[in-house]
């Protein structure tokens, strides 16, 4: 029964402690966005609108505002 | 832009935005959210909008407000004079800290190949009436960390190599209680004090260079009905003195949904966070942490 309770802690050590780089890394590429989930970002957005206002009246452009609550380019 | 600010503010920016909207169906919001899709001029002029995620629906909108943009003498396309940048009101005006440093914070919900390996979920089909949640690319947030953390952090010259450090509290408790949440489906709640059952981050000197980031972390309400418990392992480099790549790893079992977050999988389901230094963070990369609406409560998870 005491083996039990003293494992559990044990084991959680070990996985903190010996988790080598390449895990880590291959983790990285599990959870970060794939190229094709990314295209999206190679749009140069303009995230202060003054500017993207002075951008667009000096390139003679509308401009498209994607406006969201959390930013889309961070927590939406 | 994110809303909640844009539509706080009482400033330049903030005005122009508003009166922009007054003709668009958000004219009315008042203090509600004015979120959506917009196309105007310079000078303000409303020209189209849309709030839905269909791509055709989103087209054809902008299709009618570039008709729209045409069919404008050209006087009324540009903006009425220089366009400047107003002073922003200071509450709201979010940057990097200065001397600080940016981590790029991704989370996915994962599950388990028949090795045993974490992959990101397959989307079941979509008219598939017995699974219903959703949420399965990459949600994106980011980790500020002041000039005093990294200071704090990155441990001192001479530093005994083997012996973990514990990670300061208010770093730990940031990265736990605004980070390790899943955002996936829509805006989190964050987790509080109480809430946080469990945190411990540790940093551990392998070299002159290196550091080990190790944490174990649960989370959960105290009604149960919405948790993480998982572990954090990654590690820190420095160069001359200086914060030189922050990468770690948090995975664990997640479970629960909140009013914005719907849609959760059913049960405990793994889930993974990936924290990545911006070495030169651009434009994207300096979109404020969703927890920083009230700035010092991010900085100082105490106080939250």
């Amino acid at each position: 029964m005491f083996r039990k309770f003293f494992l559990l802690p044990l084991l959680a050590t070990m996985a903190m402690a010996e988790a080598p780089p390449a895990a880590v890394t291959d983790l990285l590429s599990v959870i970060q966005p794939a190229a094709d989930e990314a295209s999206w970002l190679a749009i140069p957005w303009e995230t202060n609108l003054t500017e993207a206002r002075r951008k667009a009246d000096a390139a003679g452009r509308p401009i498209f505002l994607w406006e969201m609550d959390g930013h889309p380019l961070g927590c939406t | 832009m994110d809303d909640w600010y844009l539509r706080r503010q009482n400033d330049p920016e903030g005005k122009f935005f508003r009166e922009m909207t007054r003709e668009s169906p958000r004219g009315n919001a008042g203090d509600a959210t004015r979120q959506g899709r917009y196309v105007f001029t310079a000078s303000g002029r409303f020209l189209g909008f849309n709030n839905n995620r269909g791509p055709e629906r989103l087209v054809a909108m902008l299709e009618d407000a570039l008709a729209k943009w045409e069919q404008l003498p050209p006087s009324e396309r540009k903006a009425d004079g220089p366009v400047s940048q107003p002073t922003r009101e200071a509450r709201y005006d979010r940057r990097p800290p200065s001397g600080g440093a940016v981590v790029k914070v991704h989370t996915r919900v994962l599950e388990r190949a028949a090795s045993g390996r974490l992959q990101p979920v397959t989307p079941p089909a979509r008219k598939d009436g017995d699974f219903q949640h959703r949420g399965f690319g990459a949600a994106v947030d980011h980790l500020w960390l002041t000039a005093d953390d990294l200071k704090a952090l990155i441990p001192p010259a001479g530093s005994a190599v083997g012996k973990a450090l514990p990670v300061p509290s208010a770093i730990a408790q940031r990265i736990a209680r605004y980070h390790l949440v899943d955002g996936t489906r829509g805006e989190p709640p964050h987790w509080s004090k109480e809430e946080a059952k469990t945190v411990t981050l540790t940093l551990t000197p392998e070299s002159a260079s290196r550091a080990t980031l190790a944490g174990e972390f649960h989370m959960e309400t105290k009604d149960g009905s919405r948790g993480f418990h998982g572990t954090l392992t990654g590690w820190i480099d420095t160069k001359d003195g200086a914060l030189n790549d922050f990468t770690a790893v948090a995975t664990g079992d997640h479970w629960g949904e909140s009013p914005l977050t719907r849609g959760a999988r059913p049960g405990k389901s793994p889930i993974g966070f990936a924290f990545r230094l911006c070495p030169q963070p651009g434009p994207a990369d300096s979109i404020p942490p969703q927890a920083a609406r009230w700035l010092d409560g991010y900085y100082d998870p105490a106080r939250n």
